[in-house]
């Protein structure tokens, strides 16, 4: 068995630099002299300083992550609640919740954010961050649900019966018993939802309206008609920001759980 | 639990209510509307026309939609084959670093989609950093970018993390002194790994495999950038419908024959799996 | 208790029901939204009333580094409002996205989506003599096909027709004709041309010698049997032409002026680089300014409008651009820009061979869509 590890570490190591290779690229390219996306020319911070000055991306920046965190609180409270609710209620909204759960879940992504623009333009409701919030929620609320929902159900069902035994209210069951022990998954669920909406590109780009657009979809526009390395550098940036956000809650994680001694 | 079953009722209600206006009516507009057709401004309006089937079902998006599915097939295999020696190596041997590796999986996901896209442009173009070295080492040119192979690449590389993570999920629960106690059973390691290992993860890769067949049946982008004129998935056929001189209301018919296609799919892969539950457990009676 | 797996086949007929259910809302609420027409489009004899003056902050929707952010900056200065840029990539859904309603002030349309956008009502008509600056603008601008004779609804942006853009050192058969893209087997494989529906079945119909407009089933049908014919030769369907030519990938690209030109000062070989406009004829389109029928702030739109033909400012947009807007001084601008390219130059003889596009409507773009679709599957 001395072997298997070897060839083993070997694919890992090459499915690795597979998946690492345009990173690399990127991050190269973004210090990219040259004008071009091809042809690497002399190191050269010049895209990063035209990103700390173009205004618009850095806007359509902060705008992204402003809609990524909106999505994730909302749709990590309405998946969980949906995702409790879901376990015990009555049979017929169950049944077909769990399908349209299922079905958000396969449906192409490409389909339901053409419905979403059908929708908006069917009821003359002006494209906004309003509208693009509802399709992020939309779409990242299915997984938190579907994340909770597992969690739960590894959990043992004679918990809460004990809770509203001991007279307990629904409640009080769900807030003292249920939540902290779906705790993990319900983080889960909030940093998938923050990352599905911050890189989301297909449902923005048919869903954002007027004003500032998320980054992908000025990305989008810049690779349409004109790509500069500053798009690389911009990959970096979100790079490292969310780099940041999932260092940073890994360390809140780790921080809490050695407070409270309990691993989470 | 059903003593309190108007509070759970409520608190499945505000996500319920979410899915439904915002997920299956909106599925239900495309419905509507693939019969319909549009105005001056390209505005779908109610009727009942079924040309916008009829241009769907042409003979010539036939190939357009019979490449989807192979490349989805493709991907998803090529998926299968890279993600779990990666998995089964990271829950088995490669210890502390494992969750690293497995960090290290997801970080591409943290650059933008079309960065990496088109980082791959970077590396594949025929004047690029791959055929560059190439030519350098003297060992000729490879024409990529524009062919299926590319699109494959592409959509490889966008979907592997969601085949290596299920796959490291389900792994993860497996007690690997089975394998050990395999050993004596079935002799060969090939053996144990067909009798013991592969049935215990199969959740596993049936999860991967539905993450990333179906959400590439979807996929536009990759093709757009990393393809050529022959590389057109079904993605491409609804988005141009909205992006080019189409119209609404036959993007609307591509998106409905899609999705019937999934649930399809989806069908066939439980009823599949069901009758092989069942035929197993036939012959293990049997047996 | 959850957790079980639920049989398919009851999910199945649940969800039959429930959306036969939905489909009954769907409809019920399809009924009740906006048809189609739109507000009253076509202005009648009453005259518009917008004049240029700073009503609140300016947006515009628009393509992507198609402005000079100086230009921009200098309004802002010298009107006290702020500028705020979204941009599409796309004119089809542009239009689309209009059409929800999106009330933008200025928006970059482009001629051959003029007709579809006035008798739509998504943009609004102003008084020419308003802009003091419309003397600025060439005759052949003057009064455009596209526009309307009695209130104009757009001034000309920028324009760059479509012609072919080649490595003249790979490519020898190049002889000023559309049919080069046909008649290049030394670069098979190599050939680019543009994913825009209008240009690329408009050159094949061009070449054929029919209308670039043309309805006509026999006719449309010919031109995509032509580029069928193409397809096996082409390298890709794109727009993206910068790329293409710097990155190796294509050596002969239908392109537009604007992109030939920055594809040749990218260029590490530009005199390898040369560009030609075809004698069959181009398509022509003009990308023009217009006023949103719902903008919050129209005097601010019709005072940008004239700001942008102001000489000066007309001068360093099209030298930011690459493409010429139809102005006196902005003609003298692209002048000297491709002084060293006198093959992008776009002479009297060019325009007078061009042909307007139009975007499709009706039974013609059931055609075209179907056609379309047939070249691309």
């Amino acid at each position: 068995m001395r072997e298997r590890p070897r060839v083993l570490r070997l694919v890992t190591a090459l499915v690795m630099a597979f998946l690492l290779l345009p990173v690399v690229v990127v991050a190269v390219f973004s210090l990219n002299g040259e004008r071009s996306l091809v042809r690497m020319g002399a190191l050269d911070t010049r895209w990063y300083r035209t990103l700390a000055h173009d205004g618009d991306v850095l806007s359509s920046l902060a705008y992204s992550l402003e809609i990524a965190v909106a999505t994730a609180v909302i749709s990590t409270a309405l998946g969980t609640a949906l995702a409790i609710g879901l376990r015990r209620a009555s049979r017929v909204p169950a049944r077909t919740t769990d399908a349209a759960i299922l079905l958000r879940l396969v449906a192409p992504e490409t389909a339901t954010a053409v419905a979403l623009l059908l929708l908006f333009t069917q009821l003359s409701i002006p494209l906004s961050t309003g509208t693009l919030l509802a399709a992020h929620v939309a779409l990242t609320l299915a997984f938190v649900a579907v994340l909770v929902r597992s969690r739960l159900a590894n959990l043992d069902g004679q918990l809460e019966e004990a809770a509203l035994d001991l007279g307990a209210t629904p409640l009080q069951a769900i807030r003292l018993v249920i939540l902290p022990l779906v705790a993990p998954a319900i983080a889960a669920g909030a940093l998938l939802s923050f990352v599905l909406s911050f890189d989301n590109f297909i449902t923005s780009f048919f869903a954002t309206g007027i004003g500032t657009q998320p980054l992908p979809v000025r990305i989008y526009s810049m690779l349409r008609v004109g790509v500069t390395p500053e798009v690389n550098a911009i990959g970096v940036l979100m790079l490292a920001i969310v780099t940041l956000v999932l260092g940073g809650s890994w360390a809140v994680g780790r921080a809490v759980s050695k407070r409270r001694g309990v691993r989470i | 639990m059903e003593r309190f079953t108007r509070i759970w009722n409520a608190l499945l209600t505000p996500g319920a209510l979410v899915l439904l206006g915002l997920f299956l009516v909106p599925l239900a507009l495309v419905v509507v509307f693939s019969f319909g057709t549009v105005d001056i401004l390209g505005r779908p309006v109610l009727g009942f026309t079924t040309d916008n089937y009829s241009q769907v079902f042409q003979s010539y998006n036939l190939p357009a939609v019979w490449r989807t599915v192979l490349f989805s097939l493709a991907t998803t295999a090529i998926c299968v084959a890279l993600a779990y020696p990666v998995a089964y190596y990271c829950v088995r041997f490669a210890g502390r670093l494992g969750p690293v590796i497995i960090v290290a999986v997801v970080a591409p996901w943290l650059v933008d989609y079309l960065v990496r896209i088109y980082a791959w442009r970077t590396l594949l173009s025929d004047g690029g950093i791959i055929n560059n070295l190439l030519g350098d080492v003297g060992l000729g040119q490879v024409h990529v970018l524009g062919t299926s192979w590319a699109v494959i690449l592409g959509l490889v590389y966008g979907y592997l993390p969601l085949m290596i993570l299920p796959l490291y999920a389900t792994l993860g629960t497996f007690d690997f002194r089975l394998v050990e106690a395999g050993k004596d059973l079935y002799g060969t390691p090939r053996a144990v790994f067909a009798h013991v290992t592969l049935p215990a993860s199969r959740p596993g890769i049936v999860g991967g495999c539905l993450l990333v067949f179906l959400p590439v049946l979807g996929d536009f982008a990759t093709a757009q950038f990393l393809g050529g004129p022959n590389t057109t998935m079904a993605g491409n056929l609804i988005a141009s419908q909205f992006t080019e001189a189409g119209a609404q209301t036959v993007g609307a018919a591509f998106a409905v024959v899609l999705i019937v296609l999934l649930v399809a799919t989806l069908a066939l892969t439980f009823g599949l799996a069901r009758r092989g539950l069942a035929a197993a457990a036939t012959a293990g009676a049997a047996a | 208790m959850s957790g079980s797996p639920r049989p398919f086949t009851r999910r199945t007929a649940l969800k039959t029901t429930f959306a036969a259910g939905l489909g009954l809302a769907a409809g019920g609420l399809a009924a009740c939204g906006s048809s189609g027409g739109g507000a009253a489009g076509a202005a009648s004899g009453a005259a518009p009333k917008v004049k240029p003056v700073a009503d609140g902050d300016l947006t515009w929707f628009t393509w992507e580094g198609y402005v000079d952010p100086k230009v921009v900056k200098a309004f802002e200065k010298e009107h006290g409002v702020k500028v705020k840029l979204t941009f599409f990539d796309s004119d089809d859904l542009m239009v689309q996205k209009l059409a929800t309603g999106l009330p933008y002030d200025l928006i970059t349309t482009n001629s051959a989506y003029n007709k579809r956008l006035i008798a739509g009502g998504l943009v609004q008509p102003f008084d020419f003599a308003q802009l003091k600056n419309s003397g600025e603008i060439v005759s052949y601008f003057q009064a455009p096909p596209y526009d309307r004779a009695e209130h104009r609804y757009s001034i000309p942006y920028g324009y760059g027709p479509a012609g072919i853009l080649y490595r003249s050192d790979k490519v020898t058969s190049a002889a000023g004709s559309w049919s080069d893209l046909w008649n290049a087997p030394e670069a098979k494989g190599k050939i680019y041309v543009i994913g825009q529906v209008d240009e690329t079945i408009g050159l094949s119909l061009i070449r054929n010698g029919d209308s670039v407009v043309s309805g006509d089933g026999g006719q449309v049908t010919k031109a995509v049997d032509e580029l069928l014919k193409l397809k096996p030769s082409l390298g890709g369907i794109s727009a993206d032409i910068e790329g293409d030519i710097g990155g190796g990938n294509s050596w002969m690209s239908h392109a537009w002026t604007g992109s030939a030109f920055r594809a040749i000062q990218a260029s590490k070989q530009p005199e390898n680089l040369k560009f030609e406009f075809p004698k069959e004829g181009i398509c022509m389109g003009c990308d023009t300014l217009s006023i949103g029928a719902k903008a919050k702030s129209p005097g601010t739109a019709l005072l940008f409008m004239d700001w942008i033909l102001k000489p000066e400012n007309s001068s360093k947009n099209v030298t930011y651009t690459g493409y010429p807007n139809g102005t006196t001084s902005g003609d003298q601008a692209y002048g000297d820009l491709i002084k060293d390219y006198p093959f992008l130059d776009l002479g009297a003889d060019v325009l007078a061979n061009a042909k307007w596009k139009e975007s499709a409507t009706g039974a013609r773009l059931s055609l075209w869509n179907q056609q379309w679709s047939r070249f691309k599957a």
